[in-house]
């Protein structure tokens, strides 16, 4: 079978400047987004478990919204919609940063929600017992722990963040994928580039597992307190409920 | 029904003959050799009790007889056929066979486990006919009538509809042992079969496996019941790191062990 | 200063076209199902070949979920629709490189989450059947797979929901989905704010309609 197409694939490092560039965007768009929704995340999740029932509830809807809507829906809204209403030109960066940000700190805060939920209630039971007021309490023995055990699946959203992050590019901003649009769109090879962005960001991802995997390695030795690993009864409920696949 | 070779009194059931087996044991590439060159012979009627402290291979050495970790080096001869451990991959022919025996291994000998691994979708009378039905070809009203005969002989009639998780830890060995029982077997293997139940309940699963070897079923269980072994034993294998250290009818070798190691040992657990 | 003034609602268009979204609402939703169930399909294949005893097999299959599961959506569907699609001479429609796109990012989930649920299996359970004489594949059939698709359904429900907010990116290859209903107003009419609006509780009540439906399932199969 002849096909009808032919290759190109010399454009790809001649164009290596605007696709670098491209990356480069993709990278701050992704770490800035990161960043925020790391502390918004942990605000809400503290508002989930406040003792205030409307601030709850509120917490409560703001993740229930967030994480039934796409990204893109969630963009095109934010970027058209809200835009257009309050009269303000977001620019299409800060436009993608506040996108990302706000929907993936309804992920980070059932994150935090989970990793504090999950310190053994005796911690609690002996702070208090020792005298420490209850915000104390919390502050400096359940916090602290809940973090800990939160970091692997906080730093694994960043994994969805960079893959996220790439549908800015239908609202024009140059990430990588935008970059790939434009060359496509000028030099009309789009086998060629699309392979090559493709990988790209399939090897970003795994260089972004493989730091979390190690993370979470280097974490987890100091928190499991001589037991022996959750059993398999244990590894299945964990599973089902988080769909943490098993070592 | 199954097409055992019927064995007299005092003939073997069952020998093995330098079992060996090593555990890869992943990660760190670390290798664990656990049975260093094991022998054992158990006669129709015999209970052997297998003692030793962990790690010392005893439950290994149960799974190399049933072939569900099959043994790097040695061979196991029950009932008169050989195997070893080696599976022939090269001719179809010879693949079948080998499968054929395995089989055969299997459906005539039981196991008891100490997390009793019952099969939490099923109920206590499905997981007892499941095997028979399957492995068996029995029908299923056949299936059925063994399935409730064997939980009662273990006491569990009332329990048959339930599901594992609504029965308690002695509930979940009797219908682990009826499940065994259910295949008719030559053998039963128990491996410590009461390590993991409240303490009040390791009377009663030592009671149904005494009534089991009254009745006359060749059996080999690892246990650190001691009490057990000296009254319902015939003969005591003592196992360390792989290999066997002493052996000798029950009540001689527990009241007066020969050998340095297995005096340590007997004088640690009876304390 | 910026005041709501600077806008006025309209939702007379949007209204007036409430049933051309709850069509293409309906073009995502079934789109999302034929890639689910082509997802779930090629998955269990595939996890099965990540735990096969053959290395050349295990390495395609982890080859295979690690790639899929690194490209954006985005990427991957334009990928399919503009690069792949001239390179094999073969014209996808968009809803047809919408599906190939979705069925494939979909299956490298599904293939993880099978593949989990087969580990995390008890390892006395395989134990106990072998030993009671069960061959591999009634092993498999009376003892296993029952118990993996108990466990699967809560994570295979997450991807599924997953799949719908990917079947949105659809309208940017010009499928005539939810979101290009509203983008069409939008071009026409300017109302961006009440269109998208409109498209976003459409996908919300979607989303927790899905929700609450694999709650219930869950409950049903009884899991401990």
């Amino acid at each position: 079978m002849t096909l009808a197409y032919v290759f190109r694939w010399e454009l790809v490092p001649e164009s290596a400047g605007l696709l670098l560039h491209g990356l480069g965007v993709t990278l701050q768009l992704s770490a800035l987004s990161f960043v925020l929704s790391l502390g918004l995340g942990l605000v809400v999740a503290l508002c989930r478990i406040a003792p205030f029932r409307p601030l709850r509830a509120l917490a409560y809807a703001y993740t229930q919204i967030f994480r039934a809507l796409s990204l893109y829906v969630y963009v095109l809204f934010l970027y058209f919609g809200i835009a257009a209403v309050f009269g303000i030109d977001l620019g299409r960066f800060a436009a993608g940063v506040v996108a990302l940000t706000l929907l993936n700190s309804a992920y980070m805060a059932e994150v935090y929600r989970a990793a504090l939920g999950s310190v053994d209630h005796g911690q609690r039971e002996a702070a208090l017992a020792l005298g420490l007021t209850h915000t104390r309490s919390f502050t400096s023995v359940i916090l602290p722990q809940g973090i800990r055990v939160a970091v692997p699946g906080l730093v694994n959203q960043l994994v969805d963040i960079v893959k996220d992050s790439s549908i800015v590019a239908v609202i024009g901003v140059f990430d990588l994928m935008g970059a790939t649009i434009q060359l496509v769109n000028t030099e009309r090879a789009p086998f060629e580039f699309y392979t090559v962005t493709a990988l790209t960001y399939v090897v970003l991802i795994l260089l972004v597992s493989a730091a979390a995997a190690l993370l979470e390695r280097r974490l987890g030795r100091h928190l499991t307190g001589g037991s022996a690993g959750p059993g398999p009864l244990e590894r299945m409920r964990r599973f089902r409920l988080r769909g943490e696949v098993p070592a | 029904m199954s097409e055992g070779a019927e064995v007299g009194l005092g003939e073997d059931v069952v020998v093995a003959d330098g079992l060996q087996k090593t555990f890869n044991r992943g990660v760190a590439g670390r290798e664990v050799h656990v049975l260093r060159g094991v022998d054992l012979r158990v006669r129709k009627g015999d209970v052997l009790v297998v003692i030793g402290p962990s790690g010392s291979g005893k439950s290994t050495l149960l799974r190399c007889l049933n072939f569900i970790a099959p043994p790097d080096e040695g061979s196991v001869t029950f009932l008169g056929r050989r195997l070893t451990g080696e599976v022939p991959r090269r001719r179809p022919a010879e693949r079948l066979r080998y499968e054929r025996e395995l089989r055969y291994f299997r459906t005539h000998i039981g196991m008891v486990f100490q997390h009793f691994n019952l099969f939490p979708h099923m109920t206590a009378a499905e997981n007892v006919a499941l095997a028979p039905t399957r492995a068996l070809g029995l029908s299923k009203n056949e299936a059925r009538e063994r399935s409730h005969e064997e939980l009662a002989r273990v006491g569990m009639s009332d329990k048959v509809s339930a599901y594992p998780s609504q029965l308690s830890g002695g509930q979940k060995q009797r219908v682990a042992i009826a499940r065994a029982l259910a295949m008719r077997p030559q053998l039963m293997l128990f491996d410590e079969a009461t390590s993991a139940l409240d303490p009040e309940l390791i009377g009663g699963i030592l009671e149904e496996m005494k009534r089991l070897a009254e009745s006359g079923m060749t059996m080999i269980v690892v246990t650190h019941e001691m009490g057990f072994a000296r009254e319902v034993g015939d003969r005591v294998v003592f196992m360390d790191e792989g290999r066997v250290v002493e052996e000798g009818g029950a009540r001689e070798l527990i009241e007066n062990p020969q050998n340095e190691r297995t005096q340590a040992f007997l004088r640690a657990i009876l304390n | 200063m910026t005041s709501l003034l600077a806008y006025d609602f309209v939702w007379g268009p949007v209204l007036d076209r409430w049933d051309l979204f709850l069509l293409g609402a309906w073009l995502d939703v079934w789109v999302t199902a034929i890639s689910f169930l082509l997802a779930c399909a090629i998955g269990i294949g595939v996890a099965l070949l990540r735990i096969s005893g053959a290395r050349v097999l295990r390495g395609f299959a982890f080859g295979y979920v690690q790639f899929l599961r690194g490209v954006p959506l985005l990427v991957f569907l334009y990928w399919v629709y503009f690069g792949i699609a001239l390179v094999i001479g073969i014209n996808f429609s968009p809803i047809q490189a919408g599906i190939v796109a979705l069925t494939l990012t979909g299956s490298a989930y599904t293939a993880e989450i099978f593949r989990g649920g087969l580990q995390a299996l008890d390892a006395g359970q395989a134990e106990a059947s072998r030993s009671l004489g069960l061959g591999r594949i009634d092993t498999y059939r009376h003892v296993l797979l029952p118990q993996m698709f108990r466990i699967v359904v809560p994570p295979l429900g997450n991807t599924l929901i997953g799949l719908l907010k990917g079947a949105t990116l659809l309208s940017i290859i010009a499928v005539h989905d939810m979101v290009q209903v509203a983008n069409d107003l939008n071009i026409n009419f300017f109302t961006p704010f009440e269109a998208f609006t409109a498209v976003a509780l459409i996908l919300i009540v979607l989303v927790a309609a899905l929700s609450a439906g694999l709650s219930f399932l869950e409950r049903v199969l009884r899991l401990p």
